[in-house]
């Protein structure tokens, strides 16, 4: 704490301390105490941590960091592949694969017996699978982390993808997709995402029949395809020496089998423009909107962070939430997002708001897009954000797992080792000129696709303020 | 995706049981200390200090990140709210991010007067609107027109949501509040040189908020109410199942409350609430973090040190009468069946709700879970299904409930019959060393885990020391779970899960083009 602060600290102490507290809000004076905006802070250095890195024998890399303080060591694993590279026909493949390597047997171990080892341990061993990877994390007991490690190892080489598991997965999958429509804000989203990537592979969305398509053999070229060392990142926090560590990782992923690394298909196009609907009766409608941004590490993805916190994404005072929510009432979750990925981004806004409203408040929120791109960003605002982002740095790096998990993934997103070191400078760097440039070139309200879910009865009034509107029919499931 | 959503209601499922029960993990899951520390626990290097005002304080230092998670909680919640003036809680939470007399103000003088007739304007619109059919169109016409212009004039006058500004400015993260039946919070972390400006700003909104854009905000939690209950078929079988359960207790209104009353709620009441509850003797804080003890007992004592000594609010008295028969209710919903079964229990710190916890975790935890093994995956008959003790709140005695999705083509009377054989045999059947030995092995890992969290432990300190007064129940707890025997396990089922004593709840899907 500043010196001077304290004493004024200490002065109000004594004050308080010989004063009896008053017996009702009325008797008692108003202290002055500073306005916040007034207040003087300590400067904090921070250096941001870095995990120790190895490559190792079988051509895995292996991130590690070590810490004592609690008997616990967590694990993440990212492997290059995903959702992305599912076949056309079989969608849910790659998600099947990493849930049924989780659950359905490994090595010598039954699925069953795999649940039971982990669970009467209180070990987690959790898989999914994203657009350009599988994640696999491990957190152990430091005193059960023998039979934890070897299990991991066995899910990652051996899996055994036994029938009744694969079954289970594709079942409980099929529900899942059967209840979709109750969901309508989950809808809303999954429908999106098809529209905003059009025929690229990653706007496939898995259905029942794609779902039942997936076999046992799919599973097994799928896995050969993708899961062998140098393909795979390993991250170890914890309660585990370096040593150990690297041991543990070149015995449990055996060389032999080598693949082809996997290299992300070109980004994918922008999809055309247009205002779509879809029919879910409902006391609430929601709009989503989104269109094309700078990809990640790109020298535009800066100036559009910032442009997008003041846009709807920086709380309260963010300009979509400020107007839509503060100022006229119209929905309770409102703002925007900035996505950016290896070679590409997104940038999107939504609102959840009263079906009447609809017309009215996908206007408005096109109108502050349009403001935006228009006229550049107030001082104040860009002062405000760039201390937002600077300052609130420090809890990007909470705890040893979170950061060697941040520092694998740099280098599995092809960012430079730096990235984090120069990040605050390059945001303080930023001028007003940079930020209206990228906001300029990026946001564009007449070019975005548009998707809104609500009740029949609001399509007119969406058409009336908006021309044609292109009404989606949903598959029965 | 859908943002970051601020003002959550803790008490009420936002997505359905499974998705809250992350949520209420924190609060009703085991959670005990480590084996490893015997003796002591994490609650051994708590610090504890009262101010003369009555205020609770908790303290605990870690020097993981240089960051420090404040929790704030008030002794109050849905639960203390009357009859037709439901949300009352909720509303507050949101209304004390408007800024304060010396926050977010031009002139606060000229503010004042405004925001007085802007108050009595909106009374007399509201107060016609309720009138319905025989309100007078003119009129309403006429107060709608006045309060605008008081509005437009206001604004002038003020800068609008300054405390989320300045918070954000400073780098705050996890800056949110919540209401529950029980209790309501406010918490945020801030970088750990800016301890004062979370004592600025937290003191000055418990002792002078001012409660800004009063009729637009009403709006937006009617446009919450929407998106979380109205428009989810699941939550509104979730309001008709407590409605359902708790017949007098006021356990059994939703916590964001309901439409009618949100919309004629005042500035009257929520100033009345806020005086009545929002009071240092109901409050307790827990900081957790990288800090000078010293120097935050300081910074604390100065600047919540002036708040005014009120009395505590008088807790409800209203006592839910026993259950003696099963109660039904079944609604048509718009989209699959769901499935709730809930059993009226005592609450914490009664000893059969430690019972309970270990029950819980025998019934749905992991993919060894009875649940999951037997209508899961064996039968196949569920999609999910969950088990949760101590909703909707831990106040008062509450319910242990079971919630399920049942698989197509199977129907929900299935899905019933086979969880209630699920329960039977916790009263026919010891449970055996194995699984119990897991359950506790998992309580046990559980805490170790949510130590990696300022915002964890912050979070269940505040709780405890709020909900039953003694945050060292948190190293108390899990010797009381070590304690559980199979016998007790199944002298609480037959006393408890039994068909009188139940309320079910079936959402049975509509017959109609969706």
């Amino acid at each position: 704490m500043n010196p001077r602060r304290l004493l004024v600290v200490l002065i109000l102490l004594i004050v308080t301390l010989l004063t009896p507290p008053p017996a009702c809000p009325a008797a008692s004076k108003a202290k002055a105490f500073p306005h916040p905006d007034h207040l003087v802070y300590p400067p904090l250095p921070f250096e941001v941590p870095r995990a120790g890195r190895w490559v190792l024998k079988n051509g895995a890399v292996l991130y590690h960091l070590e810490d004592r303080r609690l008997p616990l060591i967590e694990v993440q694993v990212l492997v290059r592949g995903g959702t992305q590279w599912d076949p056309p026909g079989k969608e849910g493949l790659a998600e099947i694969l990493a849930g049924v390597m989780r659950s359905g047997g490994a090595a010598a171990m039954t699925g069953a017996e795999i649940d039971r080892a982990l669970e009467n341990t209180a070990t987690i061993l959790d898989s999914s699978a994203g657009e350009d990877n599988f994640v696999f994390s491990l957190s152990t007991l430091r005193e059960h982390r023998e039979r934890s490690f070897a299990i991991l190892g066995a899910v990652l080489t051996q899996p055994r993808f036994e029938d009744e598991r694969l079954r289970l997965f594709k079942d409980l999958k099929t529900e899942d997709l059967r209840r979709l429509r109750d969901d309508q804000q989950r809808l809303a989203f999954w429908e999106f995402h098809r529209l905003v990537y059009g025929s690229d592979p990653r706007g496939r969305r898995p259905s029942p029949a794609s779902v039942k398509a997936v076999e046992r053999e799919d599973l097994v070229a799928f896995h050969r395809r993708f899961f062998f060392p140098q393909n795979m990142m390993i991250a170890v926090a914890g309660d585990i020496g370096t040593e150990e560590a690297i041991k543990v990782f070149e015995s449990l992923l055996a060389p032999g089998s080598q693949g082809i690394v996997v290299t992300s298909p070109p980004p994918p196009r922008p999809a055309e423009p247009a205002l779509y609907f879809i029919v879910k009766e409902s006391p609430q409608a929601v709009i989503i909107a989104a269109q094309h941004a700078p990809p990640r590490g790109d020298g535009a993805s800066y100036p559009f962070e910032l442009a997008d916190h003041i846009i709807g994404s920086g709380g309260f005072r963010s300009r979509i939430f400020q107007e839509i929510r503060t100022n006229r009432g119209l929905a309770y979750s409102t703002g925007s997002y900035y996505r950016p990925r290896r070679d590409y981004g997104i940038f999107g806004v939504y609102a959840f708001t009263a079906a009447d409203k609809a017309a009215e408040t996908l206007g408005e929120i096109l109108g502050i897009l349009e403001k935006t791109r228009a006229s550049s960003f107030r001082d104040e605002e860009i002062v405000w954000a760039k201390k937002a982002l600077v300052n609130s740095f420090v809890f990007l790096f909470p705890s040893p797992s979170r950061i060697v998990n941040r520092q694998m993934a740099l280098e599995f997103n092809g960012l430079e080792r730096d990235f984090f070191h120069l990040y605050c400078r390059r945001i303080e760097a930023l001028t007003k000129k940079d930020i209206a440039a990228a906001t300029a070139s990026v946001v564009n309200p007449r070019g975005m696709v548009v998707l809104v879910v609500g009740p029949e009865r609001i399509l007119p009034s969406l058409r009336n303020a908006f021309g044609e509107v292109r009404r989606l029919e949903m598959r029965d499931s | 995706m859908g943002g970051k959503k601020r003002r959550t209601i803790t008490s009420f499922f936002p997505r359905w049981l499974w998705g809250l029960w992350l949520l209420f993990a924190t609060f009703l899951l085991p959670f005990p200390c480590p084996g490893e520390t015997a003796g002591g626990g994490i609650t051994a290097e708590v610090r504890a200090f009262d101010l003369p005002n009555g205020l609770r304080v908790l303290m605990l230092e870690r020097h993981t990140s240089p960051t420090v998670a404040f929790y704030i909680r008030h002794r109050v919640g849905a639960a203390d709210e009357e009859r037709g003036k439901t949300g009352t809680a909720h509303l507050l939470e949101h209304l004390l991010f408007k800024g304060t007399t010396s926050i977010g103000t031009r002139d606060y003088k000229r503010e004042k007067r405004i925001l007085k007739a802007i108050e009595a304007s909106l009374e007399a619109l509201d107060k016609e609107r309720a009138k319905g059919g025989h309100a007078d169109p003119k009129r309403i016409a006429d107060y709608e027109g006045r309060l605008k212009r008081l509005e437009a004039a206001h604004r002038r006058l003020f800068v609008s949501n300054e405390i989320d500004r300045i918070y954000q400015e400073n780098g705050a993260e996890n800056l949110n509040a919540t209401t529950g039946q029980d209790l309501t919070t406010y918490h945020v972390s801030l970088p750990k040189n800016r301890l004062e400006l979370w004592a600025r700003i937290e003191s000055d909104r418990m002792y002078r908020p001012v409660f800004r854009e009063f009729r637009q905000e009403r709006d937006v939690v009617l446009e919450e109410r929407r998106q979380r209950v109205d428009a989810k078929p699941e939550a509104l079988l979730n309001e008709a199942f407590y409605r359902a359960a708790f017949t007098l207790h006021p356990y059994g209104r939703p916590v964001i409350g309901l439409a009618e009353d949100i919309a004629s709620l005042s500035i009257r009441d929520v100033r009345d609430f806020f005086l009545r509850t929002h009071t240092p003797a109901n409050t307790v804080i827990a900081v957790v973090g990288s800090f000078d003890p010293e120097a935050l007992k300081k910074t604390v004592t100065a600047y919540f040190g002036s708040l005014p000594h009120r009395p505590p609010p008088t807790a409800s008295a209203l006592r839910e009468p026993p259950q003696t028969v099963e109660r039904r209710v079944t609604i048509p919903i718009d989209s699959e069946p769901y499935l709730l079964v809930g059993f009226h229990k005592p609450n914490v710190p009664h000893a059969d709700d430690y019972v309970f916890d270990v029950i819980e975790a025998l019934l749905s935890q992991g993919r060894t879970s009875r649940f999951f093994r037997d209508l899961v995956e064996r039968s196949g008959l569920a999609r999910t299904v969950e088990a949760v003790n101590g909703l909707p709140g831990s106040r008062y005695p509450n319910l242990f409930v079971c919630g399920a999705q049942p698989r197509h083509p199977h129907g929900v009377e299935e899905v019933e019959r086979a969880l209630y054989e699920v329960l039977d045999r916790l009263k026919t059947e010891p449970v055996g060393e194995e699984e119990l030995k897991k359950v506790k092995t998992n309580i046990r890992a559980d805490l170790i885990r949510r130590q990696t969290s300022n915002e964890g432990l912050a979070s269940l300190l505040s709780y405890y020391e709020a909900l039953i007064g003694d945050y060292r129940y948190l190293d108390a707890y899990e010797g009381k779970i070590e304690e559980v025997t199979p016998e007790d396990i199944m002298r609480v089922a037959r006393t408890y899960l039994t068909a009188a004593n139940r309320t079910v709840a079936v959402g049975i899907k509509k017959r109609e083009k969706r």
